[in-house]
């Protein structure tokens, strides 16, 4: 027996060792939160047993007695320990059900009449550490027990649910275990003269206060005779603390087991939730990414366009431009701009981008589309739904065969008038987004501005154009109102050399005359011929230099020459075309008035030096009688204007000239970029 | 004693607790019915109407525990005009006749408002006669301890403060198992009946724990003053029994002072009737252990003379 109630003791105090060491584990552990109840429940009953080993074979009663009192204190502790425990591993590793908090209102009235019932057992003749011992196994120890093995049960269940059998099979043992601990260490107890588990039945006795105590009929009566300890020796030849021992040590194996798993269990999700949060983030971050090459794809667009207008490029390759990176940033199978003609709503298809092409319309497509009229005439975007009807999608993408899935539509406005629309299509895949409806609105502010521009531009090249016919108006004036004022003072001074028969002298002024007379015939000839040429440009900048050369070689009767090595047309924009005959004729006339040349060439080439952009270069050269140039770079009044209108368009002029070796004017103008070439702007036929 | 004669305690407890529980809630019943009308006011009283029917069952079956022959126990209606035990059956049966008849009108007919008033006050009136019965029964010459006016004050007296504090119980059961039901104004208004009902209550707890001390301390001066069987009885009370006679006083007083300093802080400070749930509970208990020690007190202490 000694031995028994040494491993016994041993079992518990296993049990609690074992728990402390768990406490390692990760603190957030629901099961591990409640480990050192049963730790110090593990403690204080192996104390306890060892205790009843000591007193049983201690000869000493005084040290008996110290034992019991220790005892009696210890019991309960334990009991408390384990009730703790129990309650913790029933109630808060899985939350209970709403309805399970009224249970313990209900429970009131019978825990009332059993906390009575024992309260008056310990008045009873009986030794009062059995009570103790009975009421702490009853009231404390069974609960206990109970809760823990109805908690363990539980987790059970939700593991189950879970998938985690392994782990299920493991609670239900642990909970099994607690269970049949509440039998051995709760229920089975001491034997005592009162129910409900005792030989009272057997043995009962009654006390009376006039005769004592006195023998009761012997009527067994519930559940007795077989809930104490003599019974259990008698049936399973092994005493209760054998099978105490053995539900400790089972408890202690399947507790430390459990939590061993729950560990893992938690690390398994930790790692799945680590996982899926790396996976989440990366896909932000890749979300972050795309979005932001997005941005930088459409800042590029939309800055590119942006400087193609700056720099004056044709509209027509803006607006190419502006279709096509529409159409790829969008994700789109085709995206069509279209114009309204002076009739409403006479619409029609101006250029466009597809999966194969990008190209102006030619010729232009009338469009009868009614979500893109409706567009125009609303002045509201429209974007298509993915339960919109497929019939109207219809006519939305042009030089192709497949039809329309998705579409979005966005009105060209100026000043809050209607002058086209700007529209995308799919032909599969999500429709689209308010995101892609914004950003195709920013294609068709964009638009607006490219054709505004256009429209500007060719307003200064025809405002330049009347400028320079007022200029030449006023010289033709000028001059004129001039010579005839001179000839009006002539001829009355003939008339007196006349009438005084002085033919000397009259001879002399007709002279003077006739040359005044030949100068401002000149002159007038020059300008009728300037204006011809700002007329003529239509034809182009070389025929238009080309003829004037010729005519002013007749009219001038200096011999002219005229290189041009360029391959194609000069590529100068509008208003430096312009520029660059103004210059040339300001640069001639000078030839005509000032140099006394008998030649005068004029030669155009492209050049391109290092790092730079091309450029036109016009030489004007006559075998003048030149002039010595100002050291302190004053120049007269044309040189300033031909430097100024060089300026005007990005260039610059040089003079190169000295006295006897004639004059070289060079004017240097910057080019367009080699996709800007200066074709006919269509957009501006309608 | 034993098992079996814990039958009686058990009996007689319940039933005290039953009538007082009925009247507790019948009061509340009546000021839900000023405030918020007789329709909420029945659907706050129906479930705890069926707790006090449980009980009375619960009661009964448990004082046939007590019967050498339980199946014989209705013979013992037969001497009504002569007999307490008789009358005390009767009345018995006509309080569970009546709260059966009235839970079944809350839980079934809609309307009838007087009747299911008439009904519960009723119910509380035969159950009072029950008690009354049933604490004349002890009034025997041959018994000192239990002969007088005391006995029949004292179960009345446990009769009210056991109904102040489980009708406390019942409403909190009952606002936790409604609310999910409930609309937001019924739950309001049952949260709203426990605020201003749990201060009348511990009051009348309070109260009644008071004179119950009254009572027995002068209970004990009579029996100072009583026979030799009464003096006997005395010195069980307060020698043998003296720990459980102190035991019961401390329980009274702590599950009274508890329940009261609970009704105060959810009156005043503001405290929900969920975080009082387990200061009630716990005041229950305590009254609860203290009136069965009380009447387990009256059964061993008693003494009797003669044959």
């Amino acid at each position: 027996m000694i031995a028994i109630h040494f491993f016994y003791g041993l079992a518990f105090f296993s049990l609690g060792l074992v728990a402390s060491s768990q406490l390692r584990h990760d603190k957030d552990l629901p099961l591990r939160k409640q480990i050192p109840w049963l730790a110090a429940f593990g403690f204080v009953y192996a104390a306890i047993a060892w205790l009843d080993m000591f007193q049983t074979y201690s000869p000493n009663p005084e040290i008996n007695q110290i034992i019991n009192v220790v005892r009696m204190g210890l019991q309960p502790t334990s009991g408390l320990l384990l009730l703790i425990f129990g309650w913790g591993v029933m109630t808060k590793i899985t939350p209970l059900p709403a309805w399970t908090h009224i249970i313990p209102g209900l429970l009131i009235v019978p825990i009332a009449f059993v906390i009575a019932y024992a309260s008056t057992t310990f008045i009873t003749p009986s030794p009062i550490e059995i009570p103790i011992d009975i009421w702490s196994r009853y009231l404390i120890y069974l609960p206990g027990s109970i809760m823990a093995g109805i908690g363990f049960l539980r987790q059970w269940r939700e593991q189950k649910t879970r998938g985690y059998h392994d782990v299920a099979g493991l609670m239900l043992a642990t909970g099994l275990a607690f269970l049949f601990e509440a039998f051995v260490v709760g229920l089975v107890v001491p034997a005592a003269p009162y129910g409900p588990a005792s030989y009272y039945n057997y043995n009962r006795t009654v006390h009376n206060a006039f005769t004592g105590e006195q023998p009761a009929p012997d009527k067994p009566f519930g559940l007795t005779n077989w809930l104490d300890y003599d019974r259990v020796l008698e049936t399973t030849g092994l005493p209760i603390q054998f099978w105490r021992m053995l539900s400790a040590i089972a408890v202690t194996a399947f507790v430390v087991k459990g939590l061993d798993v729950f560990d893992a269990i938690r690390k398994r999700q930790m790692h799945a939730l680590q996982l899926e949060r790396d996976r989440a983030r990366q896909q932000a971050f890749e979300a972050q990414i795309t979005a932001r090459q997005t941005a930088e794809n459409w800042t590029d667009a939309l800055i590119n366009i942006s400087r193609c207008i700056a720099e004056l490029d044709d509209v027509d390759d803006i607006l190419l431009y502006i279709v096509e990176n529409g159409r790829r940033l969008l994700k789109s199978n085709f995206m069509g701009l279209a114009l309204l003609n002076d009739d409403l709503p006479n619409l029609e298809l101006k250029c466009y981008a597809n999966n194969h092409q990008t190209k102006i319309a030619d010729p232009a497509v009338k469009i009868h589309n009614p979500l893109i009229l409706n567009t125009i005439f609303h002045l509201e975007p429209y974007c298509s739904a993915p339960t919109h009807p497929p019939d109207n999608l219809e006519q939305l993408c042009f030089f192709s065969e497949n039809q329309a899935k998705a579409a979005a539509v966005v009105p060209l406005s100026l000043d809050d008038k209607p002058i086209g629309a700007l529209w995308i299509a799919r032909h599969e895949g999500a429709p689209y987004s308010e995101t892609d409806l914004i950003w195709l609105e920013c294609l068709a502010d964009q638009v607006v501005i490219a054709i505004l521009h256009g429209v500007m531009t060719t307003q200064l090249q025809s405002f330049s154009v009347l400028e320079e016919r007022g200029r030449i108006a006023r010289e033709m004036h000028d001059g004129l109102a001039q010579v005839l004022g001179y000839l009006n003072l002539q001829v009355q001074t003939l008339e007196t050399l006349l009438n005084r028969g002085k033919q000397e002298a009259l001879r002399a002024e007709l002279e003077q005359m006739r040359e005044a007379v030949q100068v401002a015939h000149a002159d007038v000839r020059e300008n009728i011929l300037s204006l011809r040429t700002t007329l003529a440009n239509e034809k182009g900048l070389v025929s238009a230099i080309d003829e004037y050369l010729n005519e002013f070689g007749i009219q001038t009767q200096i011999t002219t020459r005229f290189d041009y090595t360029v391959d194609n047309c000069p590529k100068l924009a509008s208003l430096a075309e312009v520029q660059l005959v103004c210059i040339l004729q300001e640069a001639l006339t000078n030839v005509r008035k000032h140099a006394q040349a008998n030649m005068v060439s004029v030669r155009i080439t492209q050049k391109q030096e290092a790092g730079q952009r091309e450029y036109i270069l016009m030489e004007v050269s006559d075998d003048g009688v030149g002039f010595a140039q100002d050291q302190n770079g004053n120049r007269n009044f044309g040189l300033q204007t031909m430097h100024e209108r060089a300026q005007a368009v990005g260039g610059e002029l040089t003079v190169s000239s000295a006295p006897k070796q004639g004059t070289t004017i060079r004017c240097h103008l910057p080019c367009i970029t080699e996709d800007k070439l200066g074709k006919h702007n269509l957009v501006f036929q309608s | 004693m034993n098992v079996r004669e814990w039958a009686l305690p058990v009996y007689t407890i319940l039933m005290q607790l039953a009538v007082g529980t009925l009247l507790a809630l019948w009061l509340i019943r009546a000021a839900g019915i000023r405030q918020y009308g007789h329709a909420l006011a029945d659907r706050i009283t129906r479930l705890p109407v069926l707790g006090v029917l449980l009980t009375i069952f619960i009661a009964i079956i448990g004082s046939h525990f007590h019967l050498s022959h339980p199946i014989f126990s209705l013979l013992a209606t037969l001497n009504l005009r002569s007999s307490w035990l008789s009358r005390e059956i009767v009345f018995t049966i006509l309080f569970l006749l009546s709260v059966g008849g009235l839970a079944y009108l809350q839980w079934s007919v809609a309307g009838y408002p007087r009747l299911k008033s008439g009904l519960g006050w009723a119910g509380i009136m035969l159950g009072s006669l029950s008690i009354y019965s049933m604490s004349k029964i002890y009034l025997l010459p041959t018994h000192s301890s239990w002969d007088s006016p005391a006995t029949v004050i004292s179960f009345l007296l446990t009769s009210l403060i056991l109904g102040a504090t489980s009708v406390a119980v019942m409403m909190i059961i009952n606002l936790r198992v409604s609310e999910d039901v409930a609309d937001i104004a019924e739950t309001s208004a049952r949260k709203q009946l426990i605020r201003q009902s749990f201060i009348w209550l511990a009051g009348v707890a309070f109260g009644v724990a008071l004179i119950n001390l009254l009572l027995n301390l002068l209970l004990i001066s009579r029996l100072i003053q009583g026979d030799l069987s009464a003096q006997t009885s005395l010195v069980l009370l307060l020698y043998l029994y003296r720990p459980l006679f102190g035991l019961r006083y401390v329980a009274l007083f702590t599950g009274v002072g508890w329940f009261g300093l609970t009704a105060v802080v959810l009156y005043r400070r503001g405290k929900t009737q969920y975080e009082i749930m387990r200061p009630v509970y716990l005041a229950c208990l305590l009254v609860l252990i203290a009136e069965i020690l009380g009447r387990f007190l009256f059964y061993a202490t008693h003494v009797r003379m003669g044959i």
